[in-house]
């Protein structure tokens, strides 16, 4: 499984949808229901995955799926 | 007059507060970490420490609720997480590092980024607790991952204060809650109360025990915070079951 498919496989798990059902311009909050407890435990998986620190600026821009992926292929290869 | 005009459906409301970034950030000391000022610290921490373990081993502390919750939930999980209302931060500080030691199992503490918060880590550290450097205000949401990761790989047990760091006084807020809920660990709500203390001019009123006073701990049973609970039933409903339940043992501690 490849990065980008394990990110929208977590990404489905936490927001409790269907992976098959995401598309880059979903709004994370509006679309997914991402409230802060979620994007607590995002933050959290995508750091342990990626092996890195997601500093807070970073995170404020993670708005929609794609920011997600982007991110993820920009710092986790 | 102009009225405001409303969002179109379309619009996305604004995200919510975890991704909207940190929160504007106060102004930053000045302070700048000289040598001297490290030569300075490493001198007053040792001095810090034993005043403050000299006047607390004249307290005379009884637990008078609750006594088996702290062993029930470490009993139970690796950590938990301390929580008590800010202005009982001196004493809560001094029975939860004694408690923790007492049972060989670390206490984890926030302590701020600034300069000042060298002094603080170091005092902490001698005391034989562990440190997260990080603000609530400043980096809240990475100082959260940090504490969830302590609790998770040495399952350290964040000391919480969920008014902290400005208020309102003893209005809690859902970080603890949403640590507790992430690490999937309990809250140990509990209060604190010298029965003589200096209340300083603070916004919490902060507590500072005085020698050889008595010393009354009330425990609540720990909380486990449901992986699903969100939204209002987590940000509303459950903070504000938590004052209320911080203020029932406040209450009790208090007779």
């Amino acid at each position: 499984m490849t990065t980008r498919q394990e990110t929208l496989e977590t990404l489905a798990r936490i927001a409790g949808v269907d992976a098959a059902t995401l598309a880059p311009e979903q709004h994370l909050v509006v679309d997914l229901g991402i409230d802060s407890p979620k994007a607590l435990r995002l933050l959290v998986e995508l750091e342990d995955r990626l092996d890195v620190e997601i500093e807070d600026e970073d995170a404020a821009g993670l708005k929609t799926v794609g920011d997600v992926l982007a991110y993820v292929a920009r710092v986790g290869g | 007059m102009k009225q405001p005009v409303p969002l179109a459906p379309h619009d996305p409301p604004p995200p919510g507060p975890l991704l909207a970034g940190p929160a504007p950030l106060p102004p930053a000391s000045q302070r700048k970490r000289t040598p001297l000022r490290r030569a300075g610290y490493a001198v007053a921490a040792p001095l810090i420490h034993g005043v403050v373990r000299a006047l607390w081993a004249t307290a005379r502390v009884r637990v008078v609720v609750g006594a088996e919750h702290l062993d029930a939930a470490l009993a139970a999980h690796p950590a938990c997480v301390p929580t008590l209302w800010h202005e009982e931060l001196v004493a809560g500080c001094a029975f939860l590092v004694d408690a923790f030691r007492r049972r060989g199992r670390p206490l984890a503490f926030l302590v701020s980024p600034s300069v000042d918060g060298d002094l603080v880590e170091k005092v902490v550290l001698r005391a034989g607790g562990v440190v997260v450097r990080g603000s609530a205000t400043r980096n809240g949401v990475k100082s959260l991952r940090d504490l969830y990761r302590l609790m998770r790989k040495q399952g350290a047990s964040p000391f919480f204060t969920p008014d902290g760091p400005t208020g309102p006084a003893r209005e809690a807020k859902a970080g603890a809650l949403m640590l507790a809920q992430l690490a999937g660990m309990p809250l140990l709500p509990l209060s604190v109360r010298p029965r003589r203390a200096w209340r300083l001019r603070t916004w919490d009123r902060l507590l500072v025990p005085l020698p050889f006073t008595r010393v009354t701990v009330a425990f609540g049973p720990p909380r486990d915070v449901p992986a699903d609970l969100a939204g209002d039933a987590l940000e509303l409903g459950a903070t504000a079951e938590l004052t209320s339940e911080l203020e029932g043992l406040r209450a009790l501690a208090t007779r």
